[in-house]
């Protein structure tokens, strides 16, 4: 799973969010690290649509401006749950092979 | 950087997704204050979609059954002119026949010729039972050097190394966008499959056993050389046995289809351009192939 996937999918998880929304979240996600440009987010977006991962949850109009809504389906909830699997399952290997090494307290 | 600006730099995306999600982006550009890195980044994602939206027909599960469908098929004719080839041959050197294997007698001495095939021939085999990517290396290489590698082999024969160059292009384009010639015969199903492979191993045991090199007297077609005709005889056999009833089935049709006009000339009364045939190919196998229907799931 690419980093701008699993960082939507983390954000849509903890309930339904607008474009910019996204943006912001993935940010505290990453630490900062990682910034969703618009681009990048809304062909992430109609990919992620197309699969199945995440649906439109709901449209808004605040300040003549329409807002939509994003929330993530049952597919995309475990379609995550099993990235976080796999990303746990490799950090603590490398845990485990660095505290044999002793380079980790 | 203004809402102008943002507009225009979204024409780099397809329409249907301007449609879609436009305005909603450009809102969120001004929300995020728009700069350059917005702006490639816009323009890249754009372009890429493009591109993506390009590719998507030939990477539909229905390209990829008929062309795991083709994988399969493709050694197979390959197969027959190759062992026909043989045949042939060891028939001249022993003075059975007076001369070569047909069209191919002034060019029987030509080792390039009749070796780039048989490596071709062998690399699907292997490709498809052992390793894909090594098969697809190997024709490949092989096609390469058949289209630019002797000059014997590109303008002494223009239709006979057209058919030369058709099937190997086939076997890779099988081989490298498919999942293969087991995902083929899964396609195909068994009975289709043991059908197809009975007519095809009838129709070489009629020609190359009893010495019958046209079996179905389409010499019009084939001229000198019986490929037309087998790949006529398997094409048929898939058609009316599977084919028009699945989306696969046309475009493998298409696919086996599409050499055959390589060789309008005897149909029609005045000569046809190769770039008309060419494009007459391309447009069938798009109208066969992307008008079709999605396959329902089984």
């Amino acid at each position: 799973m690419q980093e701008p996937t699993f960082l939507i999918l983390t954000a849509l998880a903890a309930g339904p969010q607008h474009g910019y929304g996204i943006i912001t979240d993935a940010g505290e996600i990453s630490e900062g690290r990682v910034r969703l440009r618009t681009g990048t987010l809304y062909t992430a977006l109609d990919r992620l649509r197309g699969e199945g991962l995440i649906e439109v949850d709901r449209e808004e109009v605040v300040d003549t401006r329409m807002r939509r809504y994003y929330r993530i389906t049952a597919a995309g909830a475990d379609a995550l749950a099993a990235e976080v699997q796999r990303m746990r399952r490799g950090a603590e290997t490398a845990a485990l092979r660095l505290g044999a090494a002793g380079g980790l307290a | 950087m203004n809402g102008t600006w943002n507009r225009r730099l979204l024409l780099a995306y397809p329409k249907h997704h301007r449609d879609e999600y436009g305005e909603e982006m450009l809102d969120v550009l001004t929300e995020c204050g728009g700069g350059p890195r917005e702006s490639a980044d816009l323009v890249v994602s754009g372009l890429r979609m493009r591109l993506d939206g390009l590719g998507a027909p030939w990477t539909t599960p229905e390209w990829r059954d008929a062309l795991a469908v083709v994988s399969l098929v493709a050694p197979l004719l390959m197969t027959i002119p190759a062992v026909w080839f043989v045949d042939s041959g060891v028939r001249h050197l022993t003075g059975e026949m007076t001369t070569g294997p047909g069209y191919l007698s002034g060019l029987f001495g030509v080792a390039p010729v009749w070796g780039v095939g048989a490596l071709a021939l062998a690399a699907a085999w292997w490709g498809g039972i052992f390793g894909r990517r090594f098969g697809i290396a190997v024709i490949l290489a092989l096609c390469v050097f058949m289209y630019v590698g002797s000059d014997r082999l590109t303008t002494s024969d223009a239709k006979a190394i057209t058919l030369g160059l058709v099937v190997p292009v086939l076997a890779l384009a099988g081989l490298a966008f498919s999942d293969g010639p087991r995902r083929g015969a899964q396609v195909l199903g068994r009975p289709v499959a043991i059908a197809m492979a009975t007519v095809a191993g009838l129709s070489f045991a009629a020609q190359g056993l009893a010495g019958l090199q046209h079996p179905l007297h389409l010499q019009v077609i084939s001229g000198e050389m019986p490929y037309y005709e087998e790949a006529l005889v398997i094409t048929m056999a898939v058609l009316v046995l599977n084919g028009f009833r699945t989306a696969y089935g046309r475009r493998v049709a298409a696919l086996l289809v599409t050499p055959l006009l390589f060789d309008l000339a005897p149909w029609t009364p005045v000569p046809v351009p190769r770039m008309a045939a060419v494009t007459l190919g391309f447009a069938l196998v798009l109208a066969l192939g992307v008008r079709s229907r999605r396959r329902p799931a089984r």
